[in-house]
Formats: structure tokens, C-alpha cells, sequence
């Protein structure tokens, strides 16, 4: 039962890479927490941090109370699976998954028919009883990730931290596995750290998501929060498809303001925005519907992408995507499209 | 991470202690007689770049039938020895593109023997090659004179004697080493780059010229390199040709000549100072072409790529037939000589060798292993060949995971000073180590006696030959296990750190498992090599002289065999025989069941 506490944490590599800049983020007790963003942003070094296998720069990691900042990773109680998965080719299964609690025995006084039992269970728990001696090159990926996920479940940890782990899977399997993992963690009530660069697996596997851009938290929330309610344009064009429109401010009230982008448009903003001032505004693709009153529109293309219907409108001179379950016009006609929700961003 | 900084710092102790601290010492030893140093330099001996060098380069003495008379240029000592390094690496160089090149690129009937033959030069039997190459150029009795005047009936005879004789044993020696290294850069690009070429419309002299030869050239560079430092650090040629005045006017033979003169007590500074210069041209060469090519594939065993291969037309197959053939039956003469020395009865005054039959090579190896003084030299080789593998193995471990698993200048300058051995030679080595320790035991007499007994090289040159040997072939232990630790994700450590293991545990546990055939070829290649090592061996190895408590390892007795005469010829190459027979082990294990590649690679 552990929540995990980062503070101003910092991480510079060779004097110049700044690869964590000053996160603050909070994972509470039992909680699954996904850290998301493009390749390079920082969120493997963050990882690797709260798992001691790199010093930050500057800053404290705390679980619960206790500061383990500069504690190595052997003492942290963590557990680890890497995109790689790292199992080990000369060990069986068993072995592979044994390995953490033979280190264990004495400290926690386990025998070896505790470790077997132990292994047993959790390989039951990852649906992998019966393969125990088998070589990590003799799995399919999927049973490959489950040992991953079985050897750094059976030592217990305070703290589970995933990077990446299906990213070497197949899409289908990926579904089926991040569900699974959700479920185990849930069911364990460990508190994760989940390292993903896919915004739907991050939404699928946790609680709250971390959105990270060039080594700096930039939104941290439920999964209806950073995609209804983005803080920046970072987030709001990171997570989601979206339309992006530069426009001018024609009037701006608290957190409304209406916007020209060539067609008027009403848009919510995190900023204080003043009349005449140049915005980019984020539209959503679902956001966008055809058939009622709104903005004048000629149809030019319509894709059909098996969940959804995919339409390019031509609007004013602008070009925007809309989606819905059923096409609404043929290429050429003329549409009315309605704008039902718009953020409006300073560039 | 506490393991890795003790890695490094094993690494450093080591190599500082045992390889930089006795160099310096040579450097001291020169600035202290620098004037001495100064008024031999001068000598036209050493350096003499004026016409009359070339004098007796080349002639035709008016014999009947006349002889054709090739020795070389006598430029001095160090630029003798520059030019006939720099020709064996440069004839060298372009024997072994055109063999690698045939092998690499071409698919015809005979390749795989071709492949094969090309490697039986790789066995050393050190002294034996060049003592052969001796006897086929012998002007009165030689096998070349009686090809040529004899057998094709040509109007004259050939004398190459000289440095021109040490030029060609030395080509034939490190021909294998140019064609590996060749053979290696040609196998190591990727074959889709020249098919794509080929795709767009070149045809093979093209797709070669704009994009094999120039992603393979810095191979071509390192194997001249290479064949450069081995050459030019060679002494076993030059003692062999040792007859000749001009074959001894090379640095290494100066160096391992005034290492003698050292034992009857003249300290000379200007042996160190030779030593100096051979040391500076090694290591000066051997830094330009690591910048070049990078030192990340050096010296290793390598695995091979498929490279994409070409059918010859009739007039190419007449030409690898004709060329290939010929060039590697030249190259494998010495050592086939050299083994016919074994089972011939004699081999004196006539152009082949004399009554070969088992018999002979059977009572010959009775005679060895009746011998109590060989049997004490294969016991001493066995000997230092396990002591000195197994501290190659426990420092290369650490250092090749100091290298691979930290970033930073301390890895990087770690990693160059335990490749740096490749270029250090071997005399220079024995010399440092003979100066430096005979200046700490004189020092140390006084304080301790005991001690002082226990580390003279004179009465104990055991200690400094197995540290010599770890010293120079670490870096094919180190570049073996380095290059299995890149196969390895550190995410393997990694995981069982996480899990709670401590760093000792996770090389026992996790990283000496996975690296088991690594460290096992590294260990398997560093021993060949300390048993047919030959520098250390005939310098360090005779401090203790000829007794029933010599150190001598096999090589040692096998140059004191060859310079004793007629039987003791045979006899070395006997024992010769028992080196190729642990190099043949050695290879069909690497190759075999460790399925990698034997021998120096770039």
C-alpha cells in the first residue's frame, strides 16, 4: 500500500540532455497511473527513476513518507518489466519468475515449497500454469509478456512499473493483454506506473493519466479530463484526432471565447484571451456534426474506416475531418455542419 | 553503479601497473641517457637515406649462369624497418583483396576448398614458416633456384637474401591476417545496399566500386595497419635470416638483440630509445586507423553475413583458377614445409625435403616426450598458457563490462588502453618488464630480501612471462566478452537489480551464463595465442637459462633448436608439431561449437 510521490524531480544527462524537467506528480495508493507521450519525452527516464535505476539530477521521489530518492533499486521493493520483457534465455520459466524470491529467501525466510507454491499461484494468476519449464524462446510474445508480468508480480512490490510492456505485441493481443493487466493490478491492488506512448491503451489500463512533452508533465488527470478538457495544445493535439484552426478572438469572457477561423465559432480556453488576439482552436473530429444548423460546408471526400465514417469537409475556405456512424452526403453536395465543442489555444 | 566503478577501477590498476608504468619506464630510461642516445642516432647504422643504400638493393653477379641478386635497400636500422613493414602490409594488402574479394563474391566449383586452404596459413609454428622459406631460397640448394633452373630451365639463378628475404617470409606469415580482416569488411556489408545498386542499373564492377570498396575500406585500412605492426614488430624472420648482416639491421631485432646484451649487463639507453621508436611507430598506427575504423570490431571473433555473391563468366573462373589457387599453395608452403620437417629424414642440400615416412615423425615425437627438457617446456607452456587465460578472463569480464556498461571518457579510455596490447610489441613488453622489475627488486633488496628474491626476473621470470602474456592478448579476451555484452540488453541486469540481487550476483548469475560462449572463445583464442607467442617467450622466457628448472616455454626451445643446426631443426619443428596440434583443437572448438570465426579480425 504505497503512494508514490514525486517531487521536482530532474534529470539531466551529460550536463546538456534535460530528459526530466521538474515533475511533480502524485500516484496514490493502488492506483494505476499512465505516463504518456511521443518517443523521447522523458517518460522511460522517469521510470527508470522511481525505479532507482537512474540518480535524478535533482528532486525526491518519496513512497509514502519515506524519501528513497538515493536508495538503490535492489532496496526500493519495485518491479520492473522492460520493453524488452528481459527474460532471461538460460533460465526455465519457473526459474525466470522464481528468481526475485530466491533472492528473498532468508530476508522473508521463504523454503523452496513456498517459492514453488508462490510461482505456482501467480502463474496461475497470468494464465500460464503448465509451462513452468519451458525456455522464454519457446513462448509465444503473449506468454513471453505474461512471465514478464508474472516475475515482477511474485516478489510482492510496492510499486509495479510497466514501460512500455506490449509494445512488441500485435494489436489484437495488445487489447486482450492491457485489459488483463488492468485486471491484475486491480485485483492486487498495487500501486503502477504505466509507460505508454499509446493514448488508448493509456486510457484503457488507468486511472489517471500523466501526459509528458520534452521532459515536462504537461496534464495530469482522468482519462475524461485530458480528452474533454486538455490543458494546452500539446495535450489536445497529443491525445485524440483533431482539426486544427488558426483563428483571431472576437470576444472573450472567463473561460469562453468566441473565435474567427473563418466561420464564427464558440471555444472554451484555459487562458485569458483578449479580443484580436491570434488562437489555434482544436476541434474534434466526433465534435463535428453534419445535417443540422451551422456553418455552410461542401462535402469533398468520404472514407469509410470500419468504426466510422470519416468526411472531409471544405468550411469557409478551411479543410476539416468529421466522423460518424453513417455518411452524410456525396462528395460535392453541399452540408451544414454544426462545431459542438472548440478549445481555443494561444500559439 | 558501485560494481562498475569497481570494474574500472580493476581495469586501470591493472593495465596501469603492467602495461603503462613499465612503458614510462622505458621513457625515463631514455631521458636519463638521452646524450648517449643522441650520439647513436646519428649513426648512419640507424638512419642512412643516402644513394649508397641502394648499392646492393638489387644486381646481377656474373656467375654462370648469373644470379640475379635481391636484398633490398640498407636505409638504417628504422627505415629498414618502415619500408619492409610498409611493403609486407601494402603486398599483403592487395594479395588478400583479391583472395577475399574471390571467396566472398564469387560462387564456383571449389570455393569451399579454396575457403579452407586459405586459412591453413593462420596455424603459427613459429621460426618453423620462416626456417622453411630459409631453405626455398637458398641460392646453392634452394627448392626456388631448382624450380626455376633446374626444372623450367631458365637462364639464371635468384639469390633473395637480406631484407628482402624477411619481406617475403613476413608476406606469406600475415597474408591470412590481410585476408581475414578483408574478407570480414567485404561479408560485413549488408548485401541489400548492393542489390539495390544493382536494382538501378549497375553492373557488378560498379555496384563494387560505388558501394562495396567504400563502406569496406575502412577494413582495407585496418588489415594494412594490422599486417603493419605485426610486421614491423616481428623478430622471428629477421633471427632466422640473422646470417645475413643487412637481416639483422631491422628494430626488432636490435631491440631483442641489445635485450641479450642486457643480460651480460650493458644497459644501454639506446635500446630503450630503439625500443621507444619501435613502440611509438606501433601504437602510432595503431591509434590512426582505431580513429578510422573505430575500435568496436577489433580483434574479435566475428559472426558472417551472407554476402551477395556473383556467378564468373568462363575468362573470370580462368582467373580465380590461376591467381587464387596458386597465391594460397604459396602461402601454405612454409607451414606444409614445415611440417615435412617433422617426417623427413633430412632436408640439407637438396631442393625438397628427404625420405618422409611416419616412422620418422613417430620416433621424432618419442624423442620429444623422452626428453625431460621439452616435456619441461610443454609443461611450462600448458603452464602459462592456463594461468595467464585465466587472469585474461577475470579482468577482461571486468573491463569489457566497465566498457560496455558506463558511457563517458574513463569507459572510453579503458576500453582503448586494454585494445592497445594489439600494438604494443611484444619485445618492448619484455624489455620494460625486465628494466622495471630489476630496478624495483635491486630496490626492494634492502628492505626485504625475501621479497626481492621472489620477484627477480632472473630467478623468477615465470611471474612476469604469464603477466606479459595476459597483458598482450587481453584484447581478445576483452573484445570477445565486450561483443556478447552488446548482444545483451542492460535491461537484463537491470530486472534482476530491481529484484534485489546485488551486481556480483547478477554477473554469476545472470551475465557468465549468457555470456558463456563469449567468454569461452575469448579464453579459448587468448590461450592459442599465449602458447605460440613468441616475443615474451625467447626474451623473459631464457632469463632463467637452459636447466631442469628452466622456464623456457616450447617456443623458446624451439628458437634455440633452430639456431643449434641440422637435427635440432627437426627437432623444433617437432615441437612446433605439438603447437599446431593445440591450434587445430582451438579452432575446430571456436569454429565448431562455438560456431564463430577464428583469428585476428578487425
Amino acid at each position: 500500500m504505497t503512494v508514490v510521490r514525486l517531487e521536482k524531480l530532474r534529470k539531466v544527462f551529460d550536463n546538456k540532455v534535460v530528459a526530466v524537467d521538474d515533475v511533480d506528480l502524485v500516484v496514490n495508493d493502488g492506483e494505476i497511473m499512465a505516463v504518456l507521450g511521443p518517443s523521447g519525452c522523458g517518460k522511460t527516464t522517469l521510470l527508470r527513476l522511481v525505479a532507482g535505476l537512474e540518480d535524478p539530477t535533482s528532486g525526491r521521489i518519496l513512497f509514502d513518507d519515506r524519501d528513497v530518492t538515493r536508495l538503490p533499486t535492489q532496496e526500493r521493493n519495485t518491479a520492473v518489466v522492460p520493453q524488452t520483457w528481459a527474460l532471461w534465455p538460460h533460465m526455465t520459466v519457473f526459474d525466470n519468475v522464481a528468481y526475485g524470491l530466491r533472492l528473498r529467501r532468508k530476508k522473508a525466510n521463504l523454503t523452496e515449497e513456498e517459492i514453488r507454491r508462490r510461482v505456482r499461484e501467480v502463474l496461475e494468476l497470468v494464465d500460464l500454469t503448465g509451462l513452468e519449464g519451458r525456455r522464454p524462446f519457446q513462448l509465444s510474445g503473449g506468454q513471453q509478456q505474461r512471465v514478464a508480468l508474472a516475475r515482477a508480480l511474485v516478489v510482492q512490490p510496492e510499486v509495479l512499473l510497466l514501460d512500455e510492456p506490449l509494445a512488441n505485441l500485435d494489436a489484437k493481443l495488445r487489447v486482450e493483454l492491457r485489459e488483463e493487466v488492468r485486471k491484475i493490478a486491480k485485483r492486487l491492488s498495487i500501486t503502477t506506473i504505466y509507460v505508454t506512448h499509446d493514448q488508448e491503451e493509456a486510457m484503457a489500463v488507468a486511472d489517471r493519466i500523466a501526459v509528458m512533452n520534452a521532459g515536462r508533465l504537461q496534464q495530469m488527470g482522468r482519462p475524461e479530463e485530458i480528452y474533454h478538457k486538455p490543458a494546452n495544445f500539446f495535450v489536445a493535439t497529443f491525445v485524440g484526432r483533431s482539426n486544427v484552426l488558426r483563428g483571431r478572438v472576437v470576444e472573450a469572457k472567463g473561460e469562453a471565447a468566441a473565435v474567427d477561423v473563418g466561420f464564427p465559432l464558440a471555444a472554451q480556453t484555459p487562458h485569458r484571451l483578449a479580443p484580436g488576439e491570434e488562437v489555434d482552436v482544436v476541434v474534434r473530429p466526433e465534435d463535428i456534426f453534419i445535417g443540422g444548423g451551422g456553418v455552410k460546408c461542401v462535402v469533398e471526400d468520404v472514407v469509410f474506416l470500419g468504426r466510422y465514417y470519416q468526411t472531409t469537409l471544405r468550411c469557409s475556405g478551411k479543410v476539416l475531418k468529421a466522423e460518424g456512424p453513417r455518411p452524410p452526403a456525396q462528395p460535392g453536395e453541399e452540408v451544414a455542419a454544426e462545431i459542438a465543442r472548440a478549445w481555443a489555444f494561444k500559439p | 553503479m558501485r560494481f562498475i566503478r569497481w570494474s574500472t577501477a580493476l581495469g586501470y590498476a591493472f593495465l596501469g601497473l603492467f602495461l603503462v608504468l613499465p612503458l614510462v619506464f622505458i621513457f625515463w630510461q631514455v631521458l636519463a641517457g638521452i646524450g648517449e642516445v643522441y650520439t647513436s642516432i646519428t649513426d648512419p647504422f640507424y638512419i642512412n637515406p643516402s644513394p649508397d643504400a641502394f648499392a646492393n638493393a638489387f644486381f646481377i653477379r656474373p656467375t654462370d649462369p648469373p644470379t640475379v641478386v635481391i636484398r633490398g635497400p640498407d636505409l638504417g636500422v628504422v627505415l629498414n624497418s618502415l619500408w619492409v613493414a610498409l611493403t609486407v602490409a601494402a603486398v599483403d594488402v592487395a594479395l588478400g583483396f583479391v583472395l577475399a574479394y574471390v571467396l566472398a563474391k564469387y560462387v564456383f566449383p571449389g570455393r569451399t576448398l579454396l575457403g579452407l586452404l586459405a586459412t591453413i596459413p593462420l596455424i603459427v609454428m613459429p621460426f618453423a614458416t620462416a626456417y622453411v622459406v630459409r631453405k626455398i631460397l637458398d641460392p646453392r640448394w634452394g627448392t626456388l633456384n631448382w624450380i626455376l633452373h633446374d626444372v623450367l630451365n631458365l637462364p639464371f639463378k635468384v639469390e633473395i637474401s637480406g631484407l628482402a628475404a624477411v619481406a617475403i617470409v613476413q608476406s606469406l606469415m600475415y597474408l591470412p591476417i590481410a585476408y581475414l580482416n578483408i574478407y570480414a569488411a567485404l561479408t560485413r556489408v549488408d548485401p541489400t545496399l548492393e542489390e539495390v545498386a544493382n536494382n538501378l542499373g549497375a553492373d557488378e564492377r560498379k555496384a563494387v566500386r560505388d558501394v562495396v570498396l567504400p563502406l569496406s575500406t575502412p577494413g582495407l585500412a585496418a588489415a594494412f595497419v594490422l599486417v603493419f605492426i605485426f610486421a614491423i614488430d616481428d623478430v622471428a624472420a629477421p633471427i632466422i635470416f640473422q646470417d645475413d648482416p643487412a637481416a639483422r639491421k631491422l628494430l626488432s631485432y636490435q631491440v631483442y638483440s641489445k635485450f641479450l646484451d642486457q643480460l651480460r649487463g650493458q644497459i644501454s639507453p639506446t635500446a630503450a630509445f630503439l625500443a621507444l621508436i619501435l613502440l611509438t611507430i606501433s601504437v602510432a598506427s595503431f591509434l590512426a586507423v582505431r580513429k578510422y575504423v573505430g575500435l568496436r570490431q577489433y580483434a574479435m571473433l566475428i559472426r558472417q553475413l551472407r554476402p551477395k555473391s556473383y556467378t564468373p563468366g568462363p575468362l573470370g573462373k580462368v582467373l580465380i583458377y590461376a591467381l587464387s589457387f596458386p597465391l594460397i599453395a604459396t602461402a601454405a608452403a612454409p607451414l606444409i614445409g614445415a611440417l615435412t620437417l617433422v617426417f623427413a629424414d633430412r632436408w640439407t642440400t637438396t631442393p625438397l625435403p628427404e625420405a618422409l615416412s611416419l616412422q620418422n615423425a613417430a620416433a621424432r615425437l618419442a624423442e620429444v616426450f623422452q626428453n625431460p627438457l621439452f616435456l619441461r617446456g610443454v609443461v611450462n607452456t600448458m603452464y602459462y598458457g592456463v594461468a595467464a587465460t585465466l587472469i585474461m578472463v577475470a579482468v577482461g569480464i571486468a573491463i569489457a563490462v566497465a566498457a560496455a556498461r558506463s558511457k563517458g571518457p574513463a569507459a572510453d579510455a579503458l576500453d582503448a588502453l586494454a585494445t592497445m596490447p594489439i600494438a604494443i610489441p611484444g619485445l618492448v613488453v619484455a624489455y620494460a618488464y625486465f628494466l622495471t622489475s630489476l630496478q624495483f627488486t635491486t630496490a626492494l633488496r634492502g628492505a626485504s630480501p625475501d621479497l626481492a628474491d621472489l620477484l627477480d626476473p632472473l630467478r623468477h621470470p615465470e611471474l612476469y612471462l604469464i603477466i606479459g602474456y595476459s597483458v598482450r592478448k587481453l584484447p581478445f579476451v576483452v573484445r570477445s566478452i565486450y561483443a556478447g555484452l552488446q548482444q545483451i540488453h542492460p535491461s537484463m541486469e537491470e530486472v534482476a537489480l530491481n529484484l534485489g540481487d546485488g551486481y556480483t550476483g547478477v554477473l554469476r548469475r545472470i551475465l557468465i551464463p549468457l555470456l558463456k560462449n563469449n567468454i569461452l572463445s575469448g579464453a579459448l583464442i587468448g590461450f592459442v595465442y599465449v602458447t605460440s607467442e613468441v616475443s615474451l617467450s625467447i626474451t623473459l622466457g631464457v632469463l632463467k637459462g637452459v636447466g631442469q628448472d628452466t622456464a623456457m616455454p616450447i617456443t623458446a626451445f624451439m628458437r634455440e633448436r633452430f639456431e643449434s643446426g641440422l637435427y635440432g631443426v627437426q627437432e623444433a619443428a617437432t615441437l612446433g608439431l605439438l603447437l599446431v596440434a593445440i591450434q587445430v583443437a582451438a579452432i575446430t572448438l571456436t569454429t565448431r561449437v562455438l560456431k564463430t570465426r577464428y583469428g585476428f579480425v578487425l
